[in-house]
């Protein structure tokens, strides 16, 4: 895997027009490294979301610039942005967005698949990737049959079906028990620490902090710490 | 949509709803349109002459026998046949009477309408044949049976198929002498002249010298006669468009049924097709997901309105006897239904398209 690049240059975002004008991120600059699970915290409003999103080529800032994987994206067009979503970035969400009418197989396949990626190969890694996560024996249950950790590790298989070089969490720990949300954060670090990946968690959740390489906190579109966190 | 069953079921009944209601009234309108020119169709031959202003083979008007001699003149006819068509009563056993269309072929004539013959093809003397769907209306038990048209005893040798009659009245075959007699035509006149050329002549040729000799009459082919007779019957009684219409409502029925549904499935699943266009997917990816969900109601509605409507047509063709139901009918409602349900998909499409994927953060 080619060193994962994760960058963002001065962006800023603007909510509303007149008295309802909110800036969502003033001036922001933020460069994530490969090989570090970055925890980015802050109370609510505080753009976290919105930052999430623009990392994750969902949403493009006022201005500024957004580096993925040496794309510079806020210029590109949707269809454009689409492949650097479908190549680089692999996301995992607080309520798991699982599709509730397929196996647990078939939702990891659904990256390949709209990679155009189908057939055996492609079945052989998600089932490679559901044993590593200790989901072996479930490939056949739909979501409503498991567990909200064995979700949320569905979903991790999910964001990692195409390889990206990029993983986004959305509070992936904030819909489970203590024991499932460690082994998320266990599962997390490890992606980032033994595979290189960017990871970049957003979350309310202080139990991320002992999984995480670094610690930014953001109020009112700003950084307001930026720490490295010694293991 | 798969995800709520209760949906696809709402979906796919609007669809078998709308296959029924296309079938059945599709095949009453082809059986409507067959039936209004069965007699031309059938007779064969390939130049008609008329009375001028004949719009259809039931209401037609003599035609002095001179004329079939002037007709014989022109170059490049091999034979002409008369034919008789007039309305004559029509006694029931039980003493009730029947206005019906009496028919009346030339014997020597090759004409493939019915003619009352024996085994060795030859003609029986006051002999008739009904089609088989109008025996109960005229009150004839078996075959053969004895009866009286116009006061004269003519016996039904035998039944045929066919010749249901979309009108009240029903078609009886006699042959030409027959007509004749039983119509009390005075001399060797006709209703209609049925013209086969000779081999290598041209029609419209014919048909043009004809019409010049005899500018008093209509000269038509058998092509023109049959589609002006099944006009006549379509446009000025309205009885097809009325069917045609019906068919319609289905159509229209089933696409709001179908469209409706589908966009609140489509609507259920939404925050779904944001995480896929979050995922990367394609507008493509995402509209072959929506057409395929379209495609299986199509399938699944089309199946349970022909299981459905073949076993209701079966029955219904014991009351309307000139249903018709062509071979290729089925095909052509399951691909217009196919093409209807993705037509019904396309608001769906836009909606699921057009959402925006960073909502998947914020939902």
């Amino acid at each position: 895997m080619p060193d994962a690049e994760l960058a963002v240059e001065n962006i800023n975002l603007v909510y509303g027009k007149g008295a309802s004008r909110l800036n969502a991120l003033s001036d922001l600059s933020i460069r994530f490294k490969p090989g570090e699970l970055s925890l980015i915290m802050g109370p609510s409003g505080s753009g976290k979301t919105s930052l999430l999103s623009i990392l994750g080529c969902l949403l493009t800032p006022d201005s500024g610039r957004v580096n993925i994987m040496g794309n510079f994206v806020t210029g590109l067009s949707e269809n454009e942005r689409l492949m650097i979503r479908r190549k680089y970035i692999g996301y995992i969400f607080q309520a798991f967005r699982l599709f509730r009418s397929l196996s647990a197989l078939e939702n990891i396949l659904i990256p390949a698949q709209i990679a155009g990626v189908s057939g055996s190969r492609a079945e052989r890694r998600a089932m490679e990737m559901l044993e590593e996560l200790g989901l072996a024996e479930k490939w056949r249950l739909k979501p409503d049959e498991l567990s909200g950790g064995e979700k949320q590790r569905v979903a991790i298989a999910r964001a990692l079906m195409n390889n990206p070089p990029i993983i986004l969490a959305d509070e992936p720990t904030a819909s489970l028990d203590g024991g499932a949300g460690a082994r998320i954060g266990e599962i997390l670090a490890s992606l980032a620490a033994r595979q290189g990946r960017v990871i970049v968690v957003v979350s309310h959740d202080t139990r991320m902090l002992s999984y995480a390489d670094r610690k930014i906190m953001l109020e009112d579109g700003r950084i307001v710490e930026d720490l490295k966190i010694a293991k | 949509m798969i995800n709520n069953r209760l949906k696809y079921l709402i979906a796919s009944i609007g669809v078998a709803f709308a296959v029924f209601l296309m079938m059945f009234q599709v095949s009453l309108f082809m059986g409507f349109l067959k039936a209004s020119s069965v007699v031309i169709d059938a007779a064969g031959g390939d130049i008609w002459i008329t009375a001028h202003g004949v719009a259809c083979f039931e209401h037609s008007a003599p035609i002095p026998s001179r004329i079939r001699e002037i007709a014989l003149a022109t170059p490049g006819i091999k034979k002409i046949d008369r034919i008789i068509a007039d309305y004559g009563v029509y006694q029931t056993p039980s003493g009730g009477r029947e206005t019906i269309l009496v028919i009346g072929t030339d014997i020597e004539g090759k004409t493939r309408l019915p003619l009352p013959m024996d085994g060795a093809n030859v003609r029986m003397p006051q002999s008739a044949l009904i089609d088989e769907s109008r025996m109960e209306r005229l009150g004839v038990i078996d075959v053969p049976w004895e009866s009286e048209i116009n006061r004269h005893r003519v016996k039904i040798i035998n039944k045929i198929t066919g010749f249901a009659s979309f009108l009240e009245i029903s078609y009886v075959f006699v042959s030409y002498p027959d007509a004749i007699e039983l119509l009390n035509y005075s001399d060797q006149k006709a209703s209609y002249l049925l013209i086969e050329t000779a081999m290598g002549t041209s029609i419209p040729m014919v048909q043009q010298q004809l019409q010049r000799r005899l500018p008093e009459f209509d000269v038509l082919t058998q092509a023109e006669f049959s589609r002006k007779a099944s006009r006549y019957w379509l446009n000025r009684t309205g009885v097809g468009n009325a069917v045609l219409l019906t068919a319609l409502i289905g159509l229209v029925i089933g696409f709001i049924i179908v469209s409706q549904t589908m966009y609140a499935a489509t609507m259920d699943a939404i925050e779904e097709f944001a995480t896929l266009k979050a995922l990367g997917a394609s507008d493509w990816f995402i509209i072959k997901i929506i057409l395929w969900q379209a495609s299986i109601c199509a399938v699944a509605g089309s199946v349970a309105g022909f299981v459905a409507v073949f076993p209701f047509l079966k029955l219904a063709k014991t009351v309307i006897a000139f249903i018709d139901t062509p071979a290729w009918l089925p095909y052509a409602i399951f691909l217009l239904t196919l093409l209807i349900c993705w037509l019904a998909a396309i608001t769906s499409i836009r909606r699921a398209v057009t959402i925006e994927p960073g909502r998947v953060f914020r939902a």
